[in-house]
């Protein structure tokens, strides 16, 4: 405890200040998921029957299925893509004088920094131009620029922690600069990569802004299938499975991802 | 424990120093080769087009775009959601400021708890949460049957498509940015320098006006600035939960695109958008400097 200022009551106000943030923080994710698993059209809180066929109408009906499917494809290479350009970034910049870091790290924070909307009209026109609105891989290397400080953040942040000395004890030893990347700082940088590749991953297959833009009338992805069925009135129970869905693969990704931090700072220490 | 650790100097011994430093020098730049290009062609060269069209592009040089923008229209536009950036950001820092001092100075399974919530809210899609938004506040959602319930409202309060909803969903998704940028700040602060204020007499709020929250300022400032900026390009949000009364410059961006298909007037008022931002970014700079995003110095 390092807390001086409150006294006793003073905690306590505040215990039930954080109990009260915490629902209000919670609230809309515990809601999706009762509403998803009920059998009814409605969207009472507490269900009175169970069942799935929210999830099934995602894979079953084929509208929804091909977005889920696009999204995930999309995702995957986009967040490929940010994650290998992302490392090597992060790596470059850990390496290069101050003055050419600090004006690099202000051009590639930039995608989070700028609306999404410029970024996106910015895309469309260019495209529009070129005539690749409504293709897949125009639209995955616009995802993979948006997401690519994603990958960055964790991995510098990662670097910066990581021993000076061994670069330069690996070159000692008779490593080449390329061979201490590969087989020193990587295998360190790896939680963080994968991390990164997660917060990617996510926000890609989350993202409407650009989407919208970029997809055209053909490919429609699962944000921009949603965002349809919300501007209707967001009636389409299947809305809620897909957030649920999205709510689970988040929990499990953070559960590895804490696992594998920890392993990775015990064995730190313990070789030591 | 005699050893000694070993420095660059001796680790490097046997190194002509000059051929290391340019064998780096080399090896750096050819991993920065692939990111550069990418951030070039893939950000630089869209938002410099836009630039291009919003001064008239193929047609010829012109500041039609920007004289439309002056219109009393698109002022009130901006100040209008400069006013909704203004009054989210006021709010995340209120309302996270005592939670971030719980997270760095109590540790308990409250704190664990509020930690776990937070990220899990970072985590879930915007659109979910938004849309998650709608239900809780809906005439016969859930906050709306429990206020007539306990008998607080006789008729259901209109909470959603409004700009009461704007800014509830606002504030729920930007507050964890705020407490998480708090947070690191709180924890830095010299817990002995509060003590040793009480104990020189002191009052908890003296200590807590001239000690602490001075030291806390260069969080609360960078956090704000952060949750200003996301809050400014908001279009998800706004767009679902305000049902047309909250208009913001972003969405008004999009209806230049899809429903006036004015190029040059959307790429100007991106371009206005996008030197804000790059403003804001600048200042961040000055302030709090971008590397401290980057997880360096922490």
């Amino acid at each position: 405890m390092n807390e001086y200022l409150l006294g006793l009551q003073g905690r306590r106000v505040l215990f039930a200040y954080a109990i009260v943030l915490i629902l209000f923080i919670i609230l809309p994710a515990l809601v999706l998921v009762p509403i998803s698993i009920s059998a009814d059209d409605s969207f009472v809180i507490i269900p009175e029957a169970f069942s799935l066929r929210w999830y099934e109408q995602l894979v079953g009906d084929p509208r929804w299925r091909n977005a889920l499917v696009l999204s995930l494809q999309v995702a995957a290479v986009a967040s490929v893509m940010a994650t290998i350009a992302g490392v090597l970034g992060a790596i470059g910049i850990s390496r290069a004088s101050p003055k050419v870091a600090k004006v690099l790290r202000l051009i590639f924070i930039a995608p989070i920094i700028v609306p999404l909307m410029v970024i996106g009209v910015g895309f469309y026109m260019l495209y529009a131009r070129m005539r690749l609105v409504g293709s897949f891989f125009p639209l995955c290397l616009a995802h993979a620029v948006l997401v690519l400080p994603f990958v960055m953040l964790p991995v510098s942040a990662r670097l910066y922690s990581i021993d000076k000395r061994l670069e330069w004890a690996a070159a000692s030893l008779g490593a080449g600069p390329y061979r201490t990347i590969f087989r020193v700082q990587l295998p360190l940088l790896a939680p963080s990569i994968f991390a990164g590749f997660v917060f990617a991953f996510i926000f890609s297959f989350d993202e409407v802004v650009v989407a919208q833009f970029l997809s055209g009338p053909r490919l429609e992805t699962l944000p921009r299938r949603m965002w349809e069925g919300i501007q209707m009135g967001g009636l389409e129970k299947t809305i809620t499975a897909v957030t649920t869905a999205q709510l689970l693969l988040a929990v499990v990704a953070m559960l590895i991802i804490s696992i594998w931090q920890r392993r990775s700072a015990t064995k730190a220490v313990s070789s030591k | 424990m005699s050893t000694t650790i070993p420095n660059r100097n001796t680790l490097l011994a046997g190194f002509s120093s000059a051929d290391w430093e340019s064998q780096r020098r080399r090896v750096t730049a050819v991993l920065l080769i692939l990111p550069v290009v990418m951030m070039t062609l893939l950000f630089l060269v869209p938002l410099g087009y836009l630039l291009w069209l919003s001064f008239g592009g193929p047609a010829g040089f012109s500041l039609n775009a920007y004289k439309q923008l002056s219109a009393p229209f698109y002022i009130n536009l901006a100040l209008f959601t400069l006013q909704l950036a203004f009054l989210v950001t006021i709010a995340c820092a209120v309302i996270a400021y005592p939670l971030a001092y719980m997270l760095a100075n109590i540790e308990n399974t409250l704190s664990r708890l509020v930690v776990l919530g937070l990220v899990i809210s970072l985590w879930l899609s915007v659109l979910a949460r938004t849309y998650s938004w709608i239900i809780i506040l809906q005439r016969n959602g859930v906050v709306n049957n429990m206020l007539q319930w306990m008998g607080i409202t006789d008729g259901p309060l209109s909470l959603v498509y409004n700009q009461t909803g704007v800014y509830i969903g606002m504030i729920h998704i930007l507050l964890p940015y705020m407490v998480m940028t708090l947070y690191p700040t709180m924890r830095a602060i010299d817990g002995s320098l509060v003590r040793s204020a009480l104990s020189l007499g002191a009052t908890p709020w003296t200590a807590f006006r001239r000690i602490y929250f001075p030291l806390s300022m260069s969080g609360l400032v960078s956090g704000s600035i952060l949750v200003f900026t996301m809050a400014i390009g908001f279009f998800v949000t706004p767009a679902i939960l305000g049902g047309g009364s909250a208009n913001t410059i972003v969405m008004a961006i999009q209806n230049q695109v899809q429903v006036l298909v004015d190029l040059p007037l959307a790429a100007a008022t991106s371009i206005i958008l996008l030197l804000v931002s790059m403003l804001i970014l600048v200042v961040y700079e000055k302030i709090a400097g971008v590397e401290k995003i980057f997880g360096e110095g922490r």
